[in-house]
């Protein structure tokens, strides 16, 4: 069990590129810990700096008050676990469990009984004189951890560990792991571009853009108020809602239609702000006449997502999708509103929530970006 | 090699029954060319020189084994056998370990003057040996190794090393740098990841390197040549060449010391054939 702490950790590569920068984070012991993030967010980079397989140019990785910063990974004490396994092809499964033993000089019985214990843990009692060739990958991903655990390190990194396995298999391994982690309490960072295993996972969460952390927060927290137009549109399976609209006499207007102002938001702007509202599909709902504090406009496509149905609503040049019970047919006039309590205001200028501090310059330019894709989709 | 019979430069097509009967055709054509001159030398071995005059294509007559031990006793060849190994031994052996330490190093170490150094190497293969031997004659004069094997072994070392190297680093390089780092994060260091995680994958690799070190080494002529004139260091090529000027009309006897002097290799060759395709082909079939 382990304590980790960053220290204006940063890692600058050769070329130039700054993957991690002046990066501070405490994680707690035992906790279940995601780093969440788009391609090239630096969030692997992280995890390496943290097992020691990159060297930190800045700043210090302590583990439970030690700083480990210049320590090499085999003596960090850390089980990781591999995007693509990482097994050692010419080895049997017992041996590639027992091997992190075997490197640590511990006697023969006693690895051969801690790697079995580790293989019963993982139900691969039946596997231990195979060869990593011959398991699917779902058994080779077991192993892996398995290999991760045997040793009882006292920290565990995963780097994408599910994104090789089917979608079936990747939530059985979900729970699987969500539910060892909680048996064995061992704090444990998880790297994922995948927000749905971050927020299914994590005890607490850290999402980042351009090597740094732009929220850290509960995976409730995160869902509910992201606290930048990037997480806001980053966060959720289905995208949210993201509306231009300007403050005009304590409420909104977006392209021509008035909306109330979401209630926590209403002292934080003033008339002529310049904003833009949040809210997820899940808290839209559907109106066959006109109502007020509405958005009219008409289905355009309705997508079948199991017990429901995720629409998209076009009007006045605006996109909107809403989470219905029953499908419209193409074409039918609506009227959508928005649960108060779920909706969200960010400044338009840098993307951060109303009533937060403002974010530095060179983030709040990009912070248009995400927004802008998401609404193309 | 699956997947190269049915597709031709990336477009995938159907070999068809006319396709794999050409293929056949072909390949038996090019088995045919490679086999001809060793079955010819074998049979000439086995012949006397009058039969050879007016059968020279045909199986012999009469067998004539004799015409082995006969050559086997009058060339010397067990003392130039017993130099042979002598050399062969040590410089496979030390251009394998050498290879295998300079290949690790250039394909997964970063580290000041990498480029520098491994061009330093490959001027080795690059450089033909015909340019080397002058300067080669004299600095072995100078450490007053000519005439011993060491003439032999440590030049052959340092030019196979150069070859070795390049061979092991793109195997190196090619490996996974995650199953290093998983070797890393297990508590190997990286003299233990090279022993017990990265040799064991690279057996197809080492093996076909094997092959082609003791077959270039075997075959050495110039260096045994020019580098030693004492026939009890004379190595089995040189001898070879020695013999055939001796006894240009006995062709068949010329037949079975070449005959001699090749088996080695063959035998090598027929035992690790299939390591050495392996080797050859590893990194070309890539899924």
């Amino acid at each position: 069990m382990a304590r980790v702490t960053l220290r204006s950790l940063t890692k600058r590569y050769p070329g130039g590129v700054t993957a991690v920068d002046a990066l501070d984070l405490e994680i707690a012991d035992g906790e279940f810990f995601a780093l969440l993030g788009p391609s090239g967010c630096g969030k692997t980079t992280l995890l390496r700096t943290i097992a020691g397989l990159e060297a930190a140019t800045t700043g210090q990785v302590i583990i439970d008050d030690v700083d480990v910063t210049r320590l090499p990974p085999g003596d960090r004490d850390i089980g990781m676990v591999f995007q693509d396994y990482a097994l050692y092809p010419h080895m049997t499964v017992q041996d590639n469990i027992a091997y992190p033993l075997k490197v640590r000089k511990v006697n023969k019985d006693e690895r051969r009984g801690m790697a079995a214990d580790a293989a019963g843990n993982l139900q691969l009692g039946e596997l231990l004189e195979r060869r990593p060739g011959q398991l699917s990958g779902g058994q080779q991903q077991r192993v892996a951890v398995a290999r991760a655990i045997a040793y009882q390190p006292r920290l565990f990194l995963f780097d994408e560990p599910l994104s090789n396995l089917d979608a079936q298999l990747r939530v059985e391994a979900r729970t699987f792991l969500k539910r060892l982690q909680a048996e064995i309490g061992v704090t444990t960072v998880y790297v994922t571009h995948d927000q749905s295993e971050a927020l299914a996972l994590a005890d607490r969460m850290a999402v980042m853009q351009r090597g740094r952390v732009r929220q850290l927060a509960t995976p409730e927290e995160v869902y509910r108020r992201p606290n930048s137009l990037f997480v806001a549109s980053f966060i959720g399976s289905m995208p949210m809602n993201l509306l231009d609209a300007e403050v005009v006499d304590g409420a909104l207007d977006i392209a021509g239609s008035r909306l109330s102002l979401p209630p926590d938001s209403a002292e934080h702007v003033t008339s002529g702000d310049r904003v833009v509202f949040g809210s997820r599909p899940e808290f839209a709902t559907l109106h066959d006449e006109p109502v007020d504090n509405a958005l009219e406009g008409q289905v355009a496509v309705a997508e079948l997502l199991g017990n429901s149905y995720l629409l998209t609503v076009e009007g006045s040049g605006l996109q909107m999708r809403a989470v219905a019970a029953e499908a419209a047919p193409n074409g039918t006039r609506v009227w959508v509103t928005f649960d108060e309590a779920n909706c969200l205001l960010y400044r338009r200028d840098d993307g951060g929530l109303v009533g937060s501090p403002r974010v530095e310059g060179d983030e709040a330019v990009d912070a248009d970006a995400p927004r802008v894709a998401a609404a193309r989709q | 090699m699956r997947g190269c019979s049915d597709t031709v430069s990336g477009v995938p097509m159907r070999p068809g029954r006319g396709f794999a009967v050409s293929q056949q055709t072909v390949l038996t054509a090019f088995m045919v060319l490679a086999l001809f001159p060793i079955v010819l030398m074998w049979l000439t071995a086995l012949k006397t020189s009058a039969e050879l005059a007016t059968n020279p294509f045909g199986l012999p007559e009469q067998w004539r084994f004799d015409n082995f031990a006969e050559t086997w006793r009058q060339g010397n060849f067990a003392v130039y056998l017993r130099s042979s190994v002598i050399v062969v031994v040590p410089v496979v052996a030390g251009a394998l370990a050498l290879s295998v330490l300079a290949g690790y190093a250039f394909g997964r170490f970063r580290f000041r003057g990498r480029g520098v150094l491994f061009a330093v190497f490959l001027l080795g293969i690059m450089v033909p040996t015909e340019g080397l031997i002058i300067p080669l004659y004299y600095f072995m004069d100078d450490l007053s190794l000519l005439n011993t094997y060491w003439a032999l072994i440590l030049p052959q070392i340092a030019l196979s090393t150069s070859f070795g190297a390049f061979w092991m680093r793109a195997f190196f390089a090619d490996v996974p740098g995650e199953l290093v780092d998983a070797a890393a994060v297990d508590g190997a260091g990286p003299l233990t990841t090279l022993w017990r995680v990265l040799l064991p994958l690279a057996r197809p690799a080492l093996g076909t390197l094997s092959v082609l070190l003791f077959m270039w080494t075997w075959n050495e002529f110039l260096l045994a040549l020019v580098l030693v004139q004492d026939e009890s260091v004379r190595t089995l090529p040189v001898a070879l060449s020695f013999f055939q000027n001796q006894y240009t009309a006995q062709v068949p006897l010329l037949a079975a010391a070449s005959t001699i002097v090749s088996f080695p290799i063959l035998v090598i060759y027929a035992l690790l054939h299939r390591r050495f395709i392996e080797g050859m082909v590893a990194g070309s079939v890539k899924g």
